[in-house]
């Protein structure tokens, strides 16, 4: 039984294509699900697939070329940049591939930054039980450049939870990280997200970080499966990696 | 020879990306602004050197009261020189019952060496341009002495031995420079009827001129400048001292300090451009180096690359300088008397060798830089090449700009200082913005208003924000202090040349005819100025010595009958330098000049003889006047109990519409012993010349802009990228385009405010200085531009720095994605 008020990420028949030379290159055709609160959700695929482009439309950073995405109950067709960009302030949170902090403030401050584009008043405490919850308390006035890159990703996490998101979309979370510092990124990933009872979306080729996750969609040529959940992973992935 | 090819191919990549774009506008705007002002500059200051030369008669004149050795004559010869002489004098001409004292001028065959003698055949009959001069026995005279000779054309008239025909009424000496103040109407001669007429002897006053005209000026002075004696002087067109001259220096040197300004800000842009390029290229090197290439190739690299890059931004710019500086050729046409000439080969050298210099000094370092990136940047983004040395990379862009400056300004410690205090000033002030927004920093609350999330912003960036800072606050100095010797300089021209300047001098007014004049005058449309008593005199003795005669000066003021008169009325341009007005007593006020000459300070004797009567003053003042005004002016200024009792006559000028010329006439002949001198064609002259070089200035004015609004441009540019990363992650966290708008804004508002205030406090230092230092004129700091250019500077740096950041707000967020 869905209930409406559960369904936090509807996805109704999207289509991607980019205009290439003379002609269109389709890359998601006819993709439809729907994500419920409180759910993780991997996006897997190889590279080219789709997955990068298919987060950006979910999350409302792009538009489809057709179909309709509905975020947190708004439709987000009918929405223009500034609609969706409130959305994206109310509801959404980020992690990035590449982390993205921005160079020149300091950990709290890049923490801080969601809050500020909110108007949020008085945030600093927040900000601050965050970062010491991902294990920087020792680190508030560090800038990036001073932070290995696991730390830099731990500052970005705390950054996407801030405003106590509906939903965080988390791009390749690791693909910067090596494996054991990747891994102990996305366990915090997994455990903040649990405390904070947020919904999860995230993008990887890492089977294992996939199998983490409680539901698999897979793309592949622009199409997107549902995947069997796997609750133990399969011996011959782990081989291939 | 791989090297080469390579380097071209990344240069053509580099260019078709764009990459490219800012530095090479930087150089275009730089070189176009160098070589237009250098060849405008050359062009103008010859062919206005030429118009100067005209006035004072050749390109070098030996000006003397005793006669020259006729060998430096033949040494002009040598030197290819073409030479004429003229020989002034003042002699009596009979006519009937009439006799006149006329300033009689004879000359030699060639003369004029430079522009036209102008004659009328009669009064009313229209100019006429002659070739040569009057044939032996023939005269041309001033109009007056028709009227004084009551003699017609044709008629003969005694001088000295012989007898001459009064041929033509002469309109125009083109050398009449500063003989405005002939009193004696002019007679000009062939100096073939010199000996005839027998009027030279022991004793008479004669002076003499030897005139040249050629191009081997300087090789000439210098051979002629050791043979000179006592009584010989050597004048230049620039060293004349009259208003055209004084416009003239002023405005080259405006321009020259214009081009200046140009380069600076130039340089300027193009360090701020090439910062940014290098650090775009970072990955480049570090693949090069992957690759393996080894650094020196590196080095060799983009030094062809930028070798490549600067020889064609300086064609291109050069070819835009030339036609710029035909443009504005083309708008000073209807101002240019004569054919300026071709400019030399040296303002295109100094185009070249800027854009060289200008690239070496200030794109070479970073762009060296680059060879130092690790390889391992390729795997670890965070890796940036060591920075060189601060002093080296000063060290490097302070040497070629000097060097630089000396290849364009030949007296380079004129601005020197001007320079190097700037530049100390905007280097501590730079400093002291990184330091004042690092505490801002610590102040402002994260989660603040707009204005506080602003500053903290620039803070956060204090680096980049002081640069920025620094960058537009120099820019715009460089603008308002151009800007505002622009001001005085033609504020200054137009006080010399007011709307109606007179075009009239009166002068041998009786004391009985004076009132009915005055009630004429009044009558009619003339603008009259004072009429100031003129008592003839002679300084005997300062401080009871006799004074000492000063080597050729033609003038000298102090041995000759001077214009004295008395007057409580401090004359309109007239400024009490020292000592009290009005002279009060035995008592004199003396112009600077003439006190600097004679080496006397208030409080020193003066004796003085006049028609046989002598008398003892103190100087109680010392005034600055300005010759050029058109108005009466006097040396010495006596109180009315000095010189009340003696005989006197009167003296002013007027200003009269042309179409009230005929009441000169009138006048003539109702005050029979008055004689009016006419000054239009002087006035006219020097209008034209003013107006020129108003023109110029501002048009250069044009071009210093031109260069300020690339190192704008280069500025913005600077943070463009971080500004289009971080609007794309603002945006992504739910900051609305609105939201972005209103923060570009105000960061950008908040650093042109800053800027305007720093150009202000900077603008008012180096205005101060040069007004001073070099121009010679008063500088007062204005309020309203205190009140007004830094929120000027606000709006137009938040416009400009809005506008660069629109693309922040189109680029989709989801970019950050594909990083």
């Amino acid at each position: 039984m869905d209930n409406q008020q559960d369904r936090i990420l509807d996805v109704a028949n999207v289509d991607k294509s980019v205009q290439v030379g003379d002609g269109g290159l389709d890359i998601l055709s006819g993709i439809s699900f729907t994500i419920k609160a409180g759910e993780t959700v991997a996006i897997v695929g190889v590279s080219g697939s789709g997955k990068s482009t298919l987060l950006s439309i979910l999350a409302g950073l792009d538009r489809p070329t057709r179909g309709l995405v509905t975020l947190c109950g708004q439709p987000l067709n009918n929405l223009d940049e500034d609609g969706r960009a409130a959305v994206r302030g109310q509801h959404v949170g980020f992690v990035f591939q590449s982390f993205h902090l921005l160079p020149n403030l300091t950990a709290l401050e890049n923490v801080l930054l969601p809050m500020e584009v909110l108007g949020r008043q008085n945030a600093e405490e927040t900000a601050a039980t965050l970062l010491e919850r991902v294990g920087l308390s020792r680190r508030l006035s560090h800038y990036p450049r001073q932070l290995s890159g696991g730390e830099q990703q731990r500052v970005a996490i705390a950054r996407a939870f801030v405003t106590a998101p509906d939903i965080v979309f988390a791009d390749e979370p690791t693909g910067n990280l090596d494996s054991s510092t990747g891994q102990s990124v996305i366990d915090l990933l997994f455990d903040v997200n649990r405390e904070k009872r947020t919904t999860l979306v995230l993008v990887t080729h890492d089977p294992a970080l996939a199998d983490r996750c409680g539901r698999r969609l897979r793309l592949d040529g622009g199409r997107l499966q549902e995947e069997a959940p796997a609750e133990s992973p399969l011996p011959e992935v782990r081989n291939a990696r | 020879m791989r090297s080469y090819y390579l380097a071209r191919q990344m240069l053509h990549r580099d260019w078709r990306s764009g990459e490219l774009a800012t530095l090479a506008f930087a150089l275009v705007v730089a070189v176009a602004a160098v070589a237009a002002i250098t060849l405008l500059t050359e062009r103008l200051t010859q062919g206005m050197g030429k118009e100067s030369a005209e006035l004072i008669g050749g390109d070098l004149v030996i000006r003397s009261t005793r006669e020259p050795d006729p060998e430096w004559l033949a040494l002009g010869g040598q030197l290819g020189f073409r030479t004429a002489t003229t020989y002034t004098f003042d002699s009596v001409l009979f006519h009937g019952d009439e006799m006149l004292m006329a300033g009689v001028k004879a000359v030699s065959d060639d003369y004029p060496l430079l522009g036209n003698l102008q004659t009328r055949q009669d009064r009313t009959a229209p100019l006429q341009i002659e070739e040569g001069i009057p044939s032996p026995g023939n005269a041309w005279v001033d109009a007056r002495i028709l009227d004084r000779l009551n003699a017609e054309l044709g008629d003969t008239v005694e001088f000295g031995a012989t007898r001459l025909r009064l041929e033509k009424i002469l309109a125009f000496e083109p050398d009449q420079g500063n003989s405005l103040f002939q009193l004696a109407p002019r007679v000009l001669i062939n100096a073939a009827d010199l000996e005839p007429a027998r009027v030279l002897g022991p004793g008479s006053r004669i002076r003499y001129r030897y005139l040249y005209q050629g191009e081997a000026v300087d090789e000439l002075r210098d051979s002629l400048e050791p043979r000179l004696g006592v009584g010989h002087t050597l004048i230049a067109p620039t060293d004349d001292d009259n208003s055209a001259s004084d416009a003239l220096l002023k405005a080259t040197q405006y321009l020259r300090i214009a081009s200046l300004l140009a380069i600076v800000l130039a340089a300027i842009a193009i360090a701020l451009s090439a910062r940014r390029y290098s650090e775009r290229h970072y990955d480049v090197s570090a693949m090069l180096r992957c690759l393996g290439a080894r650094q020196p190739e590196i080095v060799r690299l983009y030094v062809i690359q930028l070798t490549l890059l600067t020889g064609t931004c300086a064609a291109i710019g050069a070819l835009f300088g030339w036609l710029a500086h035909l443009g504005l050729l083309a708008v000073l046409k209807p101002l240019l008397p004569i054919a300026l000439p071709p400019a030399g080969p040296e303002p295109w050298l100094v185009t070249i060798g800027s854009a060289f210099l200008l690239m070496a000094g200030f794109a070479l370092p970073p762009v060296l830089r680059m060879a130092d990136t690790p390889p391992l940047r390729v795997l670890r983004r965070d890796l940036t090449p060591i920075p060189l040395s601060v002093w080296l990379i000063y060290g490097i862009a302070g040497v070629t700009q000097l060097s630089l400056l000396q290849l364009l300004f030949d007296d380079l410690p004129d601005i020197l200082p001007v320079l190097l205090l700037a530049a100390l000033a905007i280097f501590t002030l730079g400093c002291l913005i990184y330091v004042g927004l690092g505490r801002l920093r610590r102040r402002t609350h994260a989660s603040g208003g707009l204005w506080q999330r602003s500053i903290r912003n620039l803070a956060a960036n204090a680096g980049t924000s002081a640069t920025q800072v620094m960058a537009f606050s120099l820019t715009l100095m460089l603008l308002l202090t151009i800007t505002q010797l622009r001001h005085g300089l033609l504020d200054e021209w137009r006080l010399q040349l007011p709307a109606q300047a007179p075009n009239h001098f009166a002068f041998n007014i009786m004391p009985d005819a004076l009132p009915r004049l005055q009630g004429a005058l009044e009558e009619s449309p003339a603008r009259m100025e004072p009429f100031y008593p003129v008592i003839l005199g002679r300084l005997m003795a300062v401080n009871d010595l006799p004074p000492e005669p000063e080597d050729g000066d033609e003038e000298n003021a102090a041995d000759r009958e001077l214009n004295l008169t008395w007057t409580r009325d401090l004359p309109a341009d007239n400024h009490i330098l020292e000592g009290q007005w009005p002279p009060e007593g035995d008592s004199v006020s003396i112009e600077a000049g003439y006190a600097e000459r004679l080496g006397v300070a208030v409080g020193d004797q003066l004796r003085f003889n006049s028609g046989g009567y002598t008398f003892d003053v103190t100087v109680s003042s010392i005034r600055s006047v300005v010759w050029e005004s058109f108005s009466p002016n006097f040396f010495l200024i006596f109180s009315e109990q000095v010189l009340g009792d003696l005989p006197t006559s009167y003296l002013t000028s007027f200003y009269l519409p042309p179409e009230s010329k005929a009441l000169v006439t009138r006048w003539l002949t109702q005050f029979p012993g008055m004689t009016v001198l006419e000054v239009d064609a002087l006035i006219e002259r020097l209008e034209l010349v003013l107006s020129q070089v108003s023109l110029t200035v501002e048009l250069m004015l044009v071009f210093v802009m031109l260069t300020g609004f690339a190192v704008l441009f280069a500025a913005l540019q600077t943070t463009a990228d971080e500004r289009l990363h971080e609007g794309a992650l603002m945006r992504s966290l739910g900051a609305s385009r609105a939201y972005l708008r209103r923060a570009y804004l105000a960061e950008f508002g908040l650093l042109g405010l800053a800027a305007g205030i720093l150009a202000m406090v900077g603008s008012d230092v180096a205005s101060a200085v040069l007004y001073q230092q070099v121009f010679d004129l008063e500088y007062a700091p204005s309020p309203w531009l205190w009140l007004s250019i830094p929120f000027l500077a606000m709006a137009a740096i938040a416009i400009a720095g809005y506008r660069g950041s629109l693309k922040v707000l189109k680029v989709s967020p989801a970019r950050l994605l594909n990083q």
